[in-house]
């Protein structure tokens, strides 16, 4: 399955495969291909779902994935195109049709051009390219059934297409150009200036644009803390901590005599009390308003024109406007971010959000867990805690910018159309959040918990507090349990920071170890998506970066600041 | 506010003078005008960057940001550089 970017190409395979890959309203949210298994009626076939590309060129490697799968001999190309840009998505076509191969042809999101009163002539159209053709509204799952009926249809009589234009560049724009205003026909007078063209000239320019920015990320940002600490305060911690804990305790106590068993289960770390504390009343109501705020960003579109308005200071480091994808995505998970930036331009522009998402971007997890760490505390520290963050990201990119040689091409992209996200969307991707938080997140921090309860039972983490003890104590001014947040940090990032909630700080020990947690080494994760996207070498200077900043930051805010207090 | 007096200077120059210096940067908000010429760059012509294609511009971003222009029905941004390099022809 082929198409130009940013046009549903992946909610057409998610439907027909019954999978759950990302879907966003902005350029290249695929950045690999996915396969799946379909099935309609008795034939079952593979569907790869091909990046975005806009021609058969190979100018950038999401392009060159895909002119490699159709050389590979599909029996059947699925070629999608927008129908609000019939254009670019013919010229495509063109070019695909140039291989031979069988094709059928989806003309998707066809209810926002019904919207402006058009449609789309589709007898015509498949008279013209002599292939089978359907149009669909992916996102409501409009037209599914045909498309799925049309492949049927196509795999057991497959038929070449007929090529019968001159094959070059120029002949086909001027094909293109010519059809796509022959295939689109007007069906009623409706008045476009509507509502959304209005808030979109907003938008975009600097006035308005520029303080409404500043506005909906205020808004963004306090809806995140705001339903994170509600879903905290009123429903994850009465549940968990009132309900389950109690019981658990009950049973274990029942079964198990006092001892180390038992307190690895129920005791100071012990692992059924950590282990469903932390992930469910820490990290899940951030998850979950996390990703319901930023599904609307992704899925209105509003990511690619923030990122216009602040492309001219993001030149100042290094980086242009698509990078605001890659460091927002940050904020949820470091792993999707810097797999994002393969859509970046330049291996400059990849390194440098790279080094900044693993410096400073705090993770969901990490940041639910700093939220609860200090806000309950001082709502001060917290807002500095954040601020440095962000004061560091920019200090990382501007030192990177000096560093890493090469220029950041000029910005050349589609700006989506701004579209009001469908509730049933939004919640959709916020319960495959969820669902991927459990599977992927709870199950290695309960385990990772359990171990830490081992270690510190038998003793074995005392030694170790012992030995790094003039770090932690002497030079960070903390308590000796401190060690043990240092050493799961490693593992995940929230666990750098989580169990000093349980130790009695001082407000200044409380920053300190926000700070040393924050700037700690992202988690192994990340650490191996680094060495797989950029080589063993750049994953050993992100540890040795972040653990120097860590302790180097972190001591010197100790130690001036035991000074003054 | 410097910027913007220059970039106001050379808008006038272009349009007035030698008329093979209107670029899509000279473009005022709201204006229009055909492209004439691109320069060679893979992306463009998908875009809708074409000879003989209407060109209005909707906004130019702040702090050295790109131009945001509309081609039909789509808004592409555009850095400066690059739409310096694109030549336009008036209406008139």
């Amino acid at each position: 399955m082929i198409g130009t970017p940013n046009i549903g190409k992946s909610a057409i395979f998610n439907k027909i495969t019954g999978l759950n890959v990302s879907v966003a309203n902005y350029v290249g949210t695929t950045v690999d291909f996915a396969k799946g298994n379909a099935v309609i009626k008795n034939i079952s076939f593979e569907l790869i779902d091909v990046p975005g590309t806009y021609t058969l060129d190979a100018t950038n490697d999401a392009e060159k994935v895909a002119v490699e799968m159709l050389d590979k001999k599909s029996d059947l190309v699925v070629c999608v195109i927008d129908a609000n840009n019939l254009e670019a998505g013919i010229y495509l076509l063109l070019q695909v049709l140039e291989k031979v191969l069988p094709t059928v042809v989806v003309i998707n999101r066809v209810d926002l051009l019904h919207e402006k009163g058009y449609d789309v002539d589709i007898d015509v159209f498949s008279q013209e390219f002599g292939v089978p053709i359907v149009t669909t509204v992916a996102v409501k799952g409009e037209g599914l059934e045909k498309l799925k009926e049309i492949i049927y249809k196509a795999i057991n009589d497959p038929k070449k297409p007929p090529v019968n234009w001159e094959k070059n560049k120029d002949a086909r724009w001027e094909k293109a150009e010519h059809l796509s205003k022959k295939l689109v026909v007007k069906k009623a007078d409706i008045d476009v200036e509507n509502f959304r063209k209005r808030l979109d000239e907003m938008l975009i320019k600097p006035w308005p644009g520029l303080p409404l920015a500043i506005l909906i990320l205020g808004v963004a940002f306090g809806l995140i803390i705001g339903i994170g600490m509600g879903l905290r305060q009123g429903v994850l911690l009465p549940l968990v901590r009132g309900m389950i804990i109690p019981e658990i305790i009950g049973l274990v106590e029942a079964i198990f005599p006092p001892g180390v068993i038992q307190n690895i289960l129920i005791g100071e770390y012990g692992f059924l009390i950590k282990g469903l504390e932390w992930p469910f009343t820490l990290v899940l109501p951030y998850v979950i308003s996390f990703y319901f705020v930023m599904s609307i960003l992704e899925d209105s579109g509003y990511l690619p024109r923030l990122g216009c308005l602040l492309d001219g200071l993001l030149h100042r480091v290094g980086l242009h406007g698509s990078s605001v994808i890659p460091i927002s995505l940050g904020y949820g998970c470091g792993i999707p971010a810097i797999l994002s930036t393969r859509t970046l331009g330049s291996f400059k522009e990849r390194w440098i959000v790279t080094v900044m998402v693993c410096v400073s971007v705090p993770c969901i997890s990490q940041t639910g867990a700093l939220i609860s760490l200090l806000a309950e505390r001082s709502v001060i520290v917290m807002f500095m805690v954040f601020l440095l963050a962000f004061v560091a990201m920019i200090t990382a990119g501007l030192v990177t910018n000096k560093l890493v040689k090469g220029s950041t091409p000029p910005v050349l992209m589609e700006i989506p159309e701004l579209l009001f996200p469908s509730a049933k969307v939004v919640l959709k991707k916020v319960w495959m959040r969820i669902k991927r938080f459990i599977n992927d997140g709870v199950l290695p921090m309960m385990t990772i918990i359990a171990i830490a309860a081992l270690l510190y039972e038998t003793g074995i983490m005392k030694i170790f507090g012992e030995f790094v003890s003039p770090l932690v104590t002497g030079w960070l001014n903390l308590p000796k349990e401190a060690a043990i947040p240092l050493i799961l940090g490693i593992l995940r990032r929230e666990l750098a920071v989580a169990p000093l909630i349980d130790m009695e700080l001082t407000t200044l020990q409380l920053f300190v170890g926000s700070i040393v947690g924050l700037f700690y080494v992202p988690c192994v994760a990340i650490i191996a998506i680094v060495a797989r996207e950029f080589g063993i070498l750049a994953s050993v200077k992100v540890l040795v970066l972040t653990m120097t900043l860590a302790f180097l930051i972190g001591g010197i805010f100790a130690q001036v600041g035991m000074m003054f207090f | 506010m410097l910027g913007k007096h220059s970039k106001q200077k050379r808008h006038r120059a272009g349009k007035r003078g030698n008329k093979n210096n209107f670029t899509m940067l000279n473009l005022s908000t709201e204006e229009e005008a055909v492209i004439a010429d691109i320069p060679d760059e893979a992306l463009l012509p998908s875009l809708g960057i074409r000879k003989g294609k209407r060109v209005k511009a909707k906004s130019l971003a702040p702090f050295g940001g790109p131009i945001i222009v509309a081609i039909g029905n789509r808004n592409i941004a555009v850095s400066r550089s690059l739409a310096e390099q694109i030549k336009l022809v008036g209406d008139e």
